[in-house]
């Protein structure tokens, strides 16, 4: 190897350096400055410039498509998912009040809220089930946690769990206990039902909002 | 009005879940809020010699409900506007014969809170 073929050697090294660091152009109209201020370097070398940025354009332009397309899919998964979950009855239109409630103060509030019902209503839902399983039953105790859960699940639109504590406190004003009993597994599996949606739900968000897209607010 | 120009607000409910939310709602207006959990600390507020504007008041809670709270206030003279929220909705009568200024079934709604500030004045 010569010294010529030494220094167009370095000139290629350079160059490369250059079209791996320079902001690659995101338009058509930006692709000649870009040549230009790097022709001297490029024709330097004989290297064909226009087709390499020319394809880089063409990838961004396709990584921007899929991107695009990507959040469309995320966008149109969570709708349908919160769809399908009015349709169901599971929620009601109360979420959408709180959803309204969010905004740029508040923007993690639904997702806070439905968080601490997660908490509050499994630590009730446990307490019921424990209290049911002992020898002697305190039903004014058992009485007061639905009480409880029936007003945090309305607060938050949860309706299927209202309804089932509905029922029970229903039963428990004709003491009926067993049909009381009988409400325990059905709130125990709406509740179980409730937290798996909402959690698919919260996920869907935060794949939208990292993809760079934003949460589709529903009417209903 | 209480001394300064800010509306003032006691939020009296058992649930912080359900304060949760309605501090939400208020904060929208820029209210100062404070939040107690039964109808004792509710009077002990009051006591302590703090003012209010507004309360917004659940029925059923431990120590003291929402009913014998609303009375003893309104023994001790105290004119502040009580909203009864409650998902009882036989206690209105009883609500409104111990005092209170207006009766609501929870779910309170935004539209609904909107409603009653506007009608007690507290948007202008």
């Amino acid at each position: 190897m010569n010294i010529q073929d030494l220094q167009n050697l370095q000139l290629i090294q350079i160059a490369s350096e250059r079209i791996r660091n320079v902001e690659r152009p995101r338009s058509v109209s930006s692709v000649s400055p870009f040549i230009n201020n790097n022709s001297t370097i490029l024709s330097s070398c004989g290297v064909l410039c226009l087709n390499p940025t020319q394809e880089s354009i063409n990838q961004e332009g396709n990584t921007q498509r899929e991107k695009a397309m990507d959040v469309n899919m995320l966008q149109r998964t969570y709708s349908d998912l919160l769809t399908s979950l009015f349709r169901e009855g599971i929620l009601n239109q109360q979420f959408t009040e709180l959803q309204q409630l969010q905004d740029e103060n508040n923007p993690g509030f639904v997702y806070e809220v439905v968080s601490l019902f997660f908490e509050d209503a499994g630590r009730l839902i446990n307490e019921l089930i424990s209290n049911f399983n002992q020898q002697a039953v305190d039903y004014k105790k058992i009485d007061a946690y639905v009480h409880q859960l029936k007003g945090s699940s309305a607060s938050i639109g949860a309706e299927k769990i209202r309804s089932v504590c509905q029922t029970f406190r229903e039963y428990y004003d004709k003491n009926d206990i067993q049909g009381c009993y009988n409400c325990i597994q059905p709130l125990n599996q709406e509740f179980v039902t409730f937290k798996s949606k909402l959690e698919a739900l919260f996920t869907l968000e935060q794949q939208i909002v990292a993809a760079g897209g934003s949460i589709p607010m529903m009417r209903h | 009005m209480a001394s300064s120009q800010l509306v003032k607000v006691l939020i009296v409910d058992d649930d912080n879940f359900t304060r949760r939310i309605y501090k939400t709602m208020l904060f929208r207006f820029c209210f100062e809020i404070t939040e107690v959990e039964d109808g004792k600390n509710a009077i002990q507020q009051f006591v302590d010699g703090n003012e209010y504007d507004l309360v917004l008041m659940d029925k059923h809670m431990p120590n003291m409900d929402g009913v014998e709270a609303t009375r003893t206030l309104r023994g001790m003279g105290i004119p502040v506007k009580i909203v009864a929220i409650t998902d009882d909705a036989s206690s209105k009568d009883t609500f409104m014969d111990a005092g209170a200024d207006k009766f609501l079934l929870k779910p309170l709604t935004f539209s609904m809170l909107t409603d009653i500030l506007k009608s007690f004045n507290f948007l202008n």
